[in-house]
């Protein structure tokens, strides 16, 4: 097949229509104001599109600056063309998509707002190689706390180790500035992290999570 | 309709790439509206009480009669969502009326006076008296979303207040009252503390319903058109209504008054002026919900 | 009796609409045209298109009409039916130079370079009432000068660039080339840059400047003294668009536009009093009062350097739709803020009661 007929396969794939759009937002919507709870994004999109990818295309509008961290640039150029978002680099991007949740980058190497605009901060979606799990206080992976959850959500990420969640430990900001996030495994499974959750790791945190 | 019942309407030729996001519309703005209005909603959630800007769209609604509160239902709504629209906590206020059939004419969905079968209300100036959870989200209209207007006029230096939470001003005026008045004598809009970081403009609900916000279960969004911002309560937030240690907070009292006609004492009641034995609970529903229990 | 505490509000509603419509468009007299509007009240149409932000001569028609006239429901129509509309591309900028006068007038100078068209103006007509029928009056103008005055004519020369020839006018070109602010995106507050108070004003109700202007000479804040004009233009400019394949400009219409410069004296202690400044004041269709008050007070907010609340007035309270809106909505019901507010009334008079 030619490089154009792969390409508009690709491209088709990546466009959500109104109804896919407004379903993905309502779950990001959720899922950053029920921190740590855990959330599916639909099967229909997960099989035809990489999950990290997901919010980007159901989030971007004409001109909004975003980034693809850890992929081909081919796959910013699809996102590019079918939400007419704008390529930028990590540091002014408004979205980011991070493919590798090990890079330096996370969390504290994007533009996390300032006192004035802390709207300006970047929202990220982070790819995890494991899949979410209601877990209890003892199989918790993480604990988290915070505006959106009543006392404390338990949190477990099979099949990732925690190194990939490792970032989290490292969010290191003074409110309002900051980072949200929403960590998305490969089955489409995820969940959000406003900057103003409240992060500490369960008793499985050093041994990894299998 | 749901994901896995709808056709997947992607584009598979060029000329529906190219036709795309100009044919169906469905809740009468464009797409690229409401993905702004969302992106600013998202970044609302994540920085409670911050009042976000965003790119106001005019609304068939004027400006200041909730023409935000629209842009925000707008934007959230699905196909599988159920709408409620209060004004002054009914159903059937003109406004009201007029504002959820924009909703569903565009929408084709559900509309419900019932809290418990809805899963967007959008409220002018009043909290319902159900209990709301993680199934709903409230959606405030906003006529004034600052909630320092009363004592800064410039909007430079109303920026630097949020910006370095420096509102010791606020404060000595509500002392200010207190002292002048013998009573902090705000009545709706009661300014309220958000997870400790941002004073909001609560919008003109009485004190009735502040204490409803604190501690919801419920998301709470917050839409000002005319302002051009939005803003956010999570759920699960803390949402202190400002006063001092020694002068609680006090909601509207009727001295003991009760609806003339479902009898409650337990809701929000408001009167006919200069009648007697008057009074009637200000939600409606909730009221025709007791009668016929 | 309360009309929102009424049963059946969406009954109310329809009545309402009903009635609106019936009297409107069954009253006995003629039906208006559309071409009636865009042809015999061009200056209704022109100020609609430029409160609203939209080129539409049409549309705005159809918008008077169903507002029985009212500007600011007209433009509260076409602003909100532009609110469905997907926006298609950005027109490639033209130069103002490029417009084709069909009036022009220079007051700061007896003769200045290129034509001075006093064009279709009532400035200097007997504002006498004619309260007769006729429509065609012959006062002895002759033809030549009425055909010549119909013609559109190119602008080759400015006051402004003749006055920086002279070193009369203070540099303030820029050498960058930002994106200009998009107000309909973007909502402006201070401190704003100078594309975003332009384009506020632009679009303001032309009352708003009008008055801003006037009670900041007369009135209670007055900042700002008379500026002396250098263009009052009004002409048509080209709408160009990239082609998306071939990246050729390709003409896709026109629109009439009115342009103002205005020259100010510069005597602040800190400003270079052997020169003057320029302010720039431009809005779609034939309106000068718009224009010339917006040229007056873009110069005025730039010497005001954010001393006083002048940005903020522009920005801010000059939108018609805002300003009418937030008025009106007083109408609203508003009894549960009252109830709260008699709540407190009566809890002020018990505590002053008790401390007796």
């Amino acid at each position: 097949m030619s490089d154009t007929h792969i390409e508009a396969a690709e491209l088709s794939a990546r466009f959500l229509d109104i109804h896919e759009s407004q379903i993905v937002f309502r779950l990001l919507l959720d899922a950053l104001s029920q921190p740590g709870k855990i959330f599916h994004l639909p099967a229909e999109l997960v099989v035809r599109i990489p999950v990290v990818e997901i919010p980007l295309l159901g989030l971007l509008g004409y001109d909004t600056p975003f980034a693809l961290i850890g992929a081909d640039t081919s796959r910013e150029q699809l996102i590019a063309r079918a939400t007419s978002g704008r390529i930028t680099d990590s540091t002014t991007a408004g979205y980011l998509g991070v493919c590798d949740s090990r890079t330096e980058l996370l969390p504290m190497g994007f533009c996390l707002g300032t006192p004035m605009r802390p709207d300006t901060a970047a929202q990220v979606s982070v790819q995890v190689s494991g899949i979410f799990t209601a877990a209890t206080k003892s199989t918790a992976t993480l604990h988290i706390s915070g505006p959106g959850v009543e006392s404390v959500n338990h949190v477990g990420c099979d099949g990732t180790t925690t190194g990939e969640l490792e970032f989290l430990l490292r969010r290191d900001w003074t409110a309002p500035r900051g980072l949200d996030m929403w960590i998305i495994g490969v089955d489409g499974s995820f969940i959000g992290i406003p900057r103003t959750s409240r992060i500490t790791t369960g008793p499985s945190w050093n041994k990894g999570v299998s | 309709m749901t994901l896995e019942t709808a056709p997947h309407t992607s584009p598979t030729t060029i000329a529906q790439l190219v036709g795309h996001r100009t044919t169906e519309t469905f809740a009468l703005l464009d797409e690229e509206s409401k993905r702004e209005i969302r992106r600013a909603l998202l970044h609302a959630v994540c920085i409670p009480g911050y009042q976000v800007p965003f790119g106001s769209r005019e609304m068939p609604v004027a400006r200041g009669w909730g023409s935000g509160g629209l842009q925000v239902t707008l934007a959230c709504v699905g196909a599988d969502d159920a709408v409620k629209v209060i004004d002054q906590g009914d159903d059937e206020g003109v406004n009201a009326v007029n504002l959820r059939r924009l909703v569903t004419m565009s929408t084709g969905i559900d509309e419900t006076t019932e809290v418990d079968e809805a899963t967007l209300i959008q409220s002018r100036h009043r909290i319902p008296e159900d209990d709301m959870n993680e199934n709903h989200i409230l959606i405030l209209q906003v006529p004034v979303p600052e909630p320092l207007r009363g004592i800064e006029r410039d909007i430079r230096e109303l920026a630097r207040m949020h910006s370095e939470a420096d509102y010791s001003r606020m404060w000595v005026s509500l002392y200010e009252d207190k002292v002048r008045n013998g009573v902090i004598t705000q009545s709706t809009g009661y300014p309220c503390l958000v997870a400790s970081r941002y004073i909001v403009a609560t919008t003109p609900i009485p004190r009735w319903d502040i204490p409803r916000l604190h501690q919801s279960k419920f998301l709470t969004l917050f839409g000002a058109g005319r302002e051009k911002r939005v803003y956010a309560i999570p759920p699960y937030t803390d949402v202190e209504p400002l006063t001092f240690e020694d002068v609680p907070f006090e909601v509207e009292s009727a001295d003991g008054a009760t609806c003339r006609l479902c009898g409650s004492s337990e809701s929000f009641l408001v009167e006919m002026p200069g009648k007697q034995e008057s009074w009637s609970c200000s939600d409606t529903a909730w009221c025709r919900r007791q009668r016929n229990a | 009796m309360g009309y929102a505490a009424a049963r059946g509000g969406l009954n109310a509603i329809l009545t309402a609409e009903n009635l609106v419509r019936r009297l409107r468009d069954l009253d006995p007299s003629d039906r208006i045209e559309l071409d009636q509007f865009t042809g015999r009240l061009r200056l209704l149409v022109d100020r609609v298109m430029g409160e609203s932000g939209l080129w539409a001569p049409e549309l705005a028609a159809m918008a008077l009409r169903q507002g029985e006239g009212d500007i600011i429901e007209a433009v509260h129509l076409l602003r909100a039916y532009k609110s469905t509309l997907g926006r298609l591309d950005t027109a490639i900028p033209v130069h103002a130079n490029d417009m084709q006068l069909v009036r022009r007038v220079v007051p700061a100078f007896r003769e200045p370079g290129g034509p001075q068209i006093l064009g279709r103006s009532t400035d200097y007509t007997a504002r006498m009432l004619t309260t007769t029928d006729r429509e065609i009056v012959d006062n002895g103008a002759s033809t030549n000068a009425i055909d010549t005055a119909l013609k559109t004519r190119p602008s080759n020369s400015r006051m402004s660039d003749a006055l920086r020839d002279m070193n009369l006018l203070v540099d303030r070109r820029r050498t960058d080339d930002p994106e200009p602010f998009d107000i309909t995106r973007t909502p402006a507050k201070p401190p704003a840059p100078r594309s975003a108070l332009l384009s506020s004003m632009a679009r303001a109700e032309t009352g708003a400047l009008v008055n801003q202007w006037y009670r900041n000479i007369l009135g209670p804040d007055g900042y700002l003294h008379e500026v002396t004009l250098g263009e009052v233009r009004h002409g048509k400019l080209p709408i160009n668009v990239r082609h998306p394949m071939t990246g050729g400009s390709v003409n896709i219409g026109s629109f009439r536009a009115t342009e103002v410069e205005a020259i100010e004296d510069l005597n602040g202690s800190e400003e270079d009093r052997t020169r003057f400044d320029v302010g720039y004041g431009f809005c779609f269709g034939h309106n000068e009062r718009k224009a010339i008050a917006m040229a007056n007070l873009d110069i005025a907010c730039y010497r005001d350097g954010a001393k006083s609340g002048l940005e903020q007035s522009l920005l801010m309270t000059t939108d018609g739709l805002d300003s009418a809106g937030f008025l009106e909505h007083l109408k609203l019901p508003h009894y549960v803020t009252f109830r709260s507010m008699i709540e407190r009334k009566v809890a002020v008079r018990r505590v002053a009661e008790e401390s007796k």
